[in-house]
């Protein structure tokens, strides 16, 4: 049981985009990233309480002339952390604050646009385009010479890449595409990342991915999640879960929370018996009148954080 | 972002303007034959194949308030006039009609439809003139080529863009207000039951599969409750000329049975928050301007809206106090938001642009001169929230221009 338990301020209101909040959690600091229409808004609490409230607006030019804005997310790695913002034409790298901006990527070709981001082991950021290709970067310990190191293509993202993710050793890359492709990538091999295998059961645009121990969870635009093994290569269940495209997935322990259209979040207990997988239904929360881009867990499965198209706050439920 | 959400809110826009205009046409008891022409004279320039090739162009979607310079544009390429108070409010109509609808549908497909429906009610409007029958028919095939066999990501990155496009606009519809549609505070009541999409799920059920040397087999099912009462889809709308579109959004939802539901909440319009939105404060991108510059300077005029006799002024207004309380309330809103910068594009200037001038110099005749620093020097002259279109001095506008050639 989740109620709404209090809001956390931003300085600029919320654009639709699917999947578009960015949590990050570092000693008793709490960093929250989502993405207006030409602003991230960067919302810094401590001790409950907003200690710091800014909008970051990436551009260029002395004249500032805006870039719309597809997402932005927090990657972590050992030395640091980068919050990565993706606009039309540009990929910017900035400190975790936000407060600078270490390295900016000029997409050369005109139709293509950043979609979204992960990191990988050794320092790596992907980067997965509008037109299906992943970029590779290289993030220093220290400094800002962020390196630009490969594109890659691969006959299996036939779309647009719509969701990236990795698991938590940041050894598997799994790429979704608007197909309804799931390619699964080993990246052991730093650049050198190499097709494992590929699912398709349903045609319809993936709209999230995430990775729990060995399973592959991904969301879809007609309403369903399904889960599968990385390592099996097999589909083991689909969760008619939503009556709309759903928004976003996250993980956290053994739950997963999904959001969608429908104006409804839900929670899901995860469970693993002998190699066989169990779902349960834990919690549905309607948020009325409210279109939810993304529903994410406050570094523990004790807070849900929602953000929303048009509202100037995310709203975080506490269980009860 | 999608670079083909243009035409579409375009045409929603135009729809919606349209069922506006009509309904207070009738509201004002314009006589039939002119209201007709007004409509005729508004719907030849918005589907005008050389103002349409410019909008169907893929292109990055236009900032709001080019929209609504393009659309003042456009209700004035007749012998009708607006006031500012009547061009504001009508704006504000249009763009929330539009964000209801782009939130309500059900799955990105459906904002075709929507946008069908718009198309469907236009061609009622001017069913007399073979002349508008045939633009409206271009632009269905065109509409149907384009998008008929968009993917559904493709399609929900149209909505998004159309939806980002609107945020932040809360003004509260009293139509919408009253079929409970609206919330006291601007925002949309959103379907959480009844029939799912088409080709969806009913939420409800997990799925277990058995899996032997990659066949595939159903293990086992498991129920949970999803908190609101589903049903089957309905059907699918149809995208056919004269198909059943299912949907009702997108439906002139002003009919002359309901004709005074065109005014705004009587109490604060505006629902605005201390927050200034990030679309407003950033500075357009020129290429933007430069595109607002050459749709607005392929609207042209009908030869009936050359002389001034003719005009007459429609108000959005049932009466003066109402029209006295909205400009109140605007001007409130204007000095609680003093510290947000509204910047607007300016529609009237000039831009060099190879482009635009190579379009410019298609429209060009013997005699008529473009003079491009006296215009933009007498349009600067004129301070105001949104610049209005004067019409003394448009002697150099490409709109004259083509008046002439007109008379010619």
């Amino acid at each position: 049981m989740y109620t709404n338990a209090y809001s956390i301020p931003l300085k600029g209101s919320i654009s639709v985009k699917s999947d578009n909040l960015s949590v990050l959690v570092r000693d008793s600091t709490h960093y929250y990233a989502v993405v207006g229409s030409y602003a991230v808004h960067l919302t810094i609490m401590k001790g409950g309480k907003a200690v710091k409230e800014l909008s970051i607006k990436p551009s260029l030019s002395e004249k500032k002339i805006p870039f719309q804005l597809f997402g932005a997310k927090f990657v972590t790695f050992k030395e640091r952390v980068v919050l990565v913002i993706l606009s039309t034409k540009n990929i910017f790298f900035y400190d975790d604050e936000g407060s600078t901006l270490l390295y900016c990527y000029l997409l050369k070709d005109d139709a293509i646009n950043p979609c979204s981001v992960t990191g990988l082991s050794s320092n790596l950021v992907a980067v997965g385009t509008s037109l299906g290709s992943v970029l590779l970067f290289e993030v220093p310990p220290k400094g800002d010479k962020i390196l630009f190191l490969t594109e890659i293509k691969e006959k299996s993202i036939q779309g647009s890449v719509t969701s990236i993710t990795v698991d938590k050793k940041g050894h598997v890359l799994c790429v979704g595409d608007s197909t309804g492709n799931c390619s699964v990538f080993d990246c052991h091999e730093n650049q050198n990342l190499k097709l494992k295998n590929s699912f398709n059961e349903s045609q319809k645009p993936v709209t999230c991915l995430c990775i729990w121990k060995d399973y592959l969870v991904a969301s879809f635009s007609h309403g369903v999640i399904s889960i599968f093994d990385l390592y099996q290569d097999c589909h083991l269940l689909d969760i008619y879960a939503h009556a709309k495209y759903i928004n976003s997935l996250d993980v956290c322990q053994d739950l997963l929370v999904s959001s969608g259209e429908d104006c409804y979040f839900r929670v899901w207990q995860l469970n693993e018996i002998n190699k066989m997988i169990k779902v349960n239904h834990l919690y549905s929360g309607l948020v009325t009148d409210t279109l939810i881009t993304s529903a994410k867990f406050n570094n523990n499965t004790n807070e849900i954080c929602i953000s929303s198209y048009d509202n100037i706050e995310i709203f975080v439920y506490e269980a009860k | 972002m999608s670079l083909r959400a243009l035409p579409i809110v375009f045409l929603n826009l135009g729809g919606e303007m349209l069922y506006v205009l009509d309904q207070r046409l009738y509201a004002q008891k314009i006589q039939n034959e002119k209201g007709k022409k007004i409509m005729q004279d508004i719907i030849s320039n918005m589907f005008s194949e050389r103002f349409l090739d410019e909008v169907f162009r893929p292109q990055e979607m236009c900032h709001r308030s080019a929209f609504r310079i393009l659309f003042e544009r456009l209700a004035h390429a007749s012998i009708m006039r607006l006031n500012q108070p009547s061009m504001d409010k009508l704006f504000d109509l249009m763009t929330m009609a539009v964000k209801y609808q782009t939130l309500l549908v059900s799955k990105p497909h459906e904002i075709l439809l929507v946008t069908l429906n718009h198309l469907d009610s236009i061609l009622e409007f001017v069913a007399d003139s073979d002349y508008c029958v045939d633009l409206i028919e271009k632009c269905y095939k065109r509409l149907i080529k384009t998008y008929s066999d968009m993917d559904e990501f493709e399609l929900q990155e149209i909505r998004h863009s159309i939806l980002n496009c609107l945020q932040d606009l809360r003004v509260k519809v009293s139509v919408f207000l009253k079929e409970k549609i609206q919330n006291w505070n601007g925002t949309f009541a959103l379907a959480n039951e009844g029939p799912v999409a088409c080709q969806d799920f009913i939420p409800g059920t997990i799925i277990y599969y058995e899996n032997d040397h990659k066949k595939k087999s159903i293990f086992k099912e498991s129920k949970f409750n999803p908190g609101s009462r589903y049903e089957p889809a309905i059907k699918e709308g149809s995208y056919e000329r004269k198909g059943n579109r299912v949907t009702s959004l997108g439906l002139n939802i002003y009919s002359s049975k309901r004709p005074v539901d065109t005014i705004l909440a009587p109490e604060s319009n505006y629902q605005r928050v201390n927050v200034v939105s990030d679309m407003e404060t950033c500075i357009p991108d020129p290429k933007s301007r430069a595109q607002l510059d050459l749709l607005c300077r392929l609207i042209g005029k009908s030869s009936s809206s050359s002389t001034k006799n003719n005009d007459f002024k429609l108000n959005l207004f049932n009466n003066e106090e109402e029209e006295f309380i909205y400009e109140t309330q605007i001007q409130k809103v204007l000095i609680d938001d003093q510290s947000s910068k509204i910047v607007s594009f300016d529609g009237s200037n000039r831009h060099k642009d190879d482009r635009l001038n190579k379009i410019m110099n298609q429209f060009s005749h013997k005699g008529d001169k473009y003079e491009d620093d006296d215009d933009d020097r007498n349009r600067k002259s004129k301070p105001s929230r949104y610049k209005k279109m004067d019409e003394e001095d448009d002697d150099d506008d490409i709109v004259s221009m083509m008046d002439r050639l007109n008379r010619k």
